[in-house]
């Protein structure tokens, strides 16, 4: 009998909250490029290295309305001028891989902000740094913030600059290799104006690539 | 007296003769000095295994360089390398001598590589060197030695025979084209194409009827090849009847369309004519080969009536033939195009887009123009990069016309394309643009002045950067400005008029864009005009001067940028100064370790809080000395740090241990005796087996 109250009231209290998520949930809609590179990538050597096979992308929900806020947003990069494309590129939509989609930036550590131009609720950001190889980029850290320097209320998403080379404390997640899947980071609905990328180089050299980003959200006002 | 001045004239000249001959003979010339490097070279070379380092051959390469250059030398090193081929040198470099002896070898090289022949390890050194020399003793000694050459040898002289166009194994061949091996018959074969001589041909086209199956395309395609020598030499005729014959004969797809593009390119006929017979036959195999040949059509020949003469293709043989016809620049095609770009299938009307790059003229501007601002996606990709590259003397001049009188979209098509385009004259028409009541417009026009403006219209830009109406006008205004002042020489002061209006800024905003400018350029003259920003009356004046400060190229801030992070009381100035000291000392090449590391100690006293910590501890293993790698070490009792702390100690014992292994070592063994972390101590053990080495 008193376990049976226990179970009424998880299942009273619970319940409506499930199926009011469950109703407004939609599954995220990402339009993938064709692959540019087919077969198992080479013994790359690059440690801490997650094991592509053993990663397959699960079904991610977001809130109905929720879109790429991204697009042809203002983007602030560091270094010099890009040396190939234009940082326009880098949310235009195309994320083909092929040459005059992506921009090559400046070698070392550098980061590109995407201002959202206002708050947003963000879901998932999805990137693309170049995918016509198997590569690994280095250093990969994702943080969002309302602050432009990034210096209150910041959140990093996504870290795997594990000698804290950047200075944002030493990441624990893995390498990954490129693909036309992009890599997909829980934006975990917060709240953000500005996106930050950061980036050293990758496996073949010291360059930074960006065929496209998409940021999935909502307007948070 | 005058015996006495002519005795002494005849001695002067002795004693001058004797001592230039001296010098002559004494004097070490460039070839000696070579060869002297060739033969220590190769005495090293002598040792070389696969799993040795490739260094002395590298140097090796260098040095044939010069070898090449002198033919003095090419005879001694050959004479080098023969020896050395000779001796008792290990076959990996024997194999990298010959590699190299093939390009120097003459027939003073036969004797000795004849003998290499006798040994089956030795055989496959000697042959690319024999079939390398021009001299016929070289064919005929690999000739004599085929017969005795077991199958992977006899393989590789067949092949060099062939390679080396030895006619006079032209018979001997012939015997080996119906050997039971197949790698035998199908070198053989091969080898008789390469040599290509009436003999040859006659020997294939027999062949061709006694054969089957794949050995007779085979013979085939090495009878083609006879047939493309023919051309070469001109002897038309013979080649004509190959060709013919081998298309008539229904061979394989790959052959037909050879011989199709070789009738073609020595036909008698109109060779518009004989695409138009050849696609009337709409034979789908050959059909993309029949379409190619326009690609390879004289100037002049007008194909535009191939398109009209030709009925019955399918859509996708249609968009190859027009897009052909087009890559020719022939403008009969046109309608067809403008039909394709309205057409209902996406991929007509991508490449009716791209083809009308090929064949547009101004007439087409203000089509692509409207194409750009309504398609989407990869269609409007296209349209605007043939708008871009559409090619004729009155394009930009129809471009500037056609802005004035345009649609707000379409306007700001043809705005982009003047920057992508590079119509320099159109400058004043882009500033004027610049002030327009549509705020696309305006932006793009801004955006197109950036890519075309010189440092001349700096002025005008720095104005419209005064009275840009929206945040995204103010970014592109001031990525504009930077654009053109990195066009002005390098070494100039490319920030001089930036900071001579900097007096007369009063919007706070504009004066934030400029000092960002400022901070990009990064030129030591403009520091003391941007320190003085640090006191600015305004809060967000003096913020944008430390950000600018913190992307200087070199530590000459760094003094300014200490002292805010250590006396102010705002939190947002403290921190943006914090980074940007670090981030100065780090990047400043002029800077020694040791100075590196006293100012990262000062930013560590100065850091509050386990974020700050943490940027330091970034920059502390960028700094590689002894001294930072005890103090890193004496930071692992922080567990709040211990992973940046870690990887620290790892980044700069990695360097360090260059140069000084030893004390690496010592600091690598105290980590290990401390730490608990199963990771970290797998790390120092492989750096430690790295320094051993």
């Amino acid at each position: 009998m008193h376990l049976s109250l226990i179970l009424f009231i998880v299942c009273f209290n619970f319940i409506p909250v499930i199926l009011v998520n469950a109703q407004n949930l939609q599954h995220l809609e990402i339009s993938y490029p064709p692959p540019m590179y087919i077969g198992t990538p080479t013994d790359m050597k690059v440690e801490r290295l997650e094991n592509p096979w053993e990663v397959t992308r699960p079904v991610f929900y977001v809130p109905e309305g929720t879109h790429n806020v991204a697009l042809n947003k203002w983007i602030e990069f560091t270094g010099e001028e890009p040396l190939i494309g234009d940082v326009k590129l880098i949310n235009d939509g195309d994320k083909q891989g092929v040459e005059g989609s992506y921009v090559e930036l400046s070698p070392g550590n550098q980061y590109i902000t995407i201002d959202l131009e206002s708050p947003c609720n963000i879901y998932a950001i999805v990137i693309w740094h170049y995918h016509a190889k198997a590569r690994v980029y280095y250093d990969v850290i994702v943080q969002i913030s309302d602050d432009p320097d990034f210096l209150f209320g910041v959140h990093t998403l996504f870290n795997n600059d594990f000698d804290n080379s950047s200075g944002y404390g030493a990441g624990e997640n893995l390498n990954y290799i490129e693909s036309n899947e992009g890599k997909l980071v829980d934006g975990k609905g917060l709240q953000a104006r500005y996106i930050r990328l950061h980036s050293n180089g990758n496996n073949d050299n010291d360059l930074n690539h960006y065929t496209e980003v998409e940021i999935f959200g909502k307007p948070a006002y | 007296m005058k015996y006495r001045i002519i005795k002494s004239l005849i001695l002067s000249l002795v004693i001058l003769t004797v001592f230039t001959g001296f010098q002559a003979v004494s004097q070490v010339t460039p070839t000696h000095e070579t060869i002297i490097h060739v033969e220590k070279l190769l005495h090293v070379i002598s040792g070389y295994e696969y799993d040795k380092s490739r260094a002395w051959l590298q140097e090796f390469q260098i040095v044939m360089q010069e070898v090449y250059l002198d033919p003095l030398a090419m005879n001694e090193t050959e004479k080098l390398m023969l020896r050395f081929l000779q001796s008792d040198a290990t076959l990996p470099g024997k194999q990298f001598v010959c590699k190299h002896l093939g390009t120097i070898a003459t027939k003073n090289s036969v004797p000795v590589l004849k003998e290499m022949l006798k040994n089956e390890s030795t055989a496959d050194l000697a042959i690319p060197v024999l079939e390398r020399i021009s001299d016929p003793i070289a064919g005929k000694t690999m000739m004599n030695y085929l017969k005795k050459s077991e199958k992977k040898t006899k393989v590789a002289i067949i092949n060099s025979l062939g390679a080396c166009r030895y006619d006079k194994a032209v018979k001997l061949l012939a015997k080996l084209v119906y050997d039971s091996d197949p790698m035998i018959s199908g070198s053989s074969i091969s080898a008789l194409g390469s040599i290509g001589t009436n003999e040859a041909a006659e020997i294939l086209k027999t062949a061709t009827s006694k054969l089957t199956g794949d050995v007779k395309w085979q013979v085939m395609d090495a009878w083609l090849k006879c047939a493309d020598r023919f051309v070469k030499e001109n002897k038309l005729a013979d080649a004509w009847i190959i060709y013919q014959e081998v298309y008539n004969s229904d061979p394989a797809a790959f052959l037909r369309k050879a011989a199709l593009r070789g009738m073609f390119l020595i036909t008698t006929e109109n060779p518009v004519d004989f695409i138009i017979k050849h696609l009337q036959i709409n034979d789908s195999e050959i059909l993309p080969a029949v379409i190619s040949l326009i690609y390879e059509l004289p100037d002049n020949s007008s194909p535009g009536r191939i398109y009209k003469e030709t009925t019955g293709l399918s859509g996708k043989d249609q968009i190859c033939l027009f897009t052909a016809i087009a890559s020719t620049g022939d403008r009969s095609i046109h309608p067809v195009i403008v039909d394709a770009i309205n057409h209902n299938d996406p991929e007509v009307r991508i490449e009716g887009l791209k083809a009308l790059a090929k064949i547009g003229d101004s007439a087409d501007v203000l089509f692509l123009a409207e194409k750009a601002s309504t398609l989407r996606g990869m269609e409007r990709d296209h349209a605007r990069e043939s708008l871009y590259t559409l090619a004729g003397p009155d394009i930009d001049k129809t471009i500037l016309f056609a802005i004035e009188g345009a649609d707000p979209e379409i306007k700001v098509e043809l705005i982009k394309s003047i920057g992508e385009r590079n119509i320099s004259s159109a400058v004043d028409l882009l500033i004027k643009l610049s002030g327009n009541s549509d705020p696309a417009v305006r932006v793009e026009s801004i955006e197109a002045l950036g890519k075309i403006a010189t440092p001349d219209n700096l002025s005008d830009i720095i104005r419209i950067l005064i009275n840009v109406q929206s945040e995204r006008e103010r970014k592109i205004a001031e990525t504009a400005i930077y654009s053109v002042m990195l066009k002005m020489p390098d070494g100039s002061h490319k920030s001089k008029d930036l900071i001579a209006i900097l007096p007369t800024m009063n919007d706070p905003l504009t004066l934030n864009s400029i000092i960002a400018i400022l901070g990009e350029i990064g030129d030591n003259r403009d520091y003391p005009v941007l320190k003085e920003y640090l006191k600015s009356e305004y809060p967000e004046i003096q913020l944008a001067a430390i950000r600018a400060l913190s992307k200087w190229p070199d530590a000459t801030p760094k003094e300014d940028l200490k002292a805010i992070a250590e006396t102010t009381d705002d939190i947002r100035k403290h921190m943006l100064a914090l980074r940007g000291y670090v981030q100065v000392v780090v990047v400043d090449e002029n800077f020694t370790e040791d100075q590196k590391y006293a100012e990262i100690r000062n930013a560590f006293n100065i850091a509050s809080g386990n974020d700050e910590q943490k940027i330091v501890l970034s920059g502390l293993g960028k700094v590689i000395s002894l001294e930072a790698l005890k103090f890193a070490i004496s930071l692992m009792d922080k567990s709040e740090l211990v992973h940046e702390t870690e990887a620290a100690i790892m980044n700069i014992a990695y360097d360090l241990s260059w140069n000084y292994p030893r004390e690496t070592r010592e600091e690598l063994n105290k980590v290990l005796q401390i730490t608990k972390s199963e990771d970290l101590q797998r790390e120092i053990e492989e750096l430690l087996k790295t320094i051993d080495k």
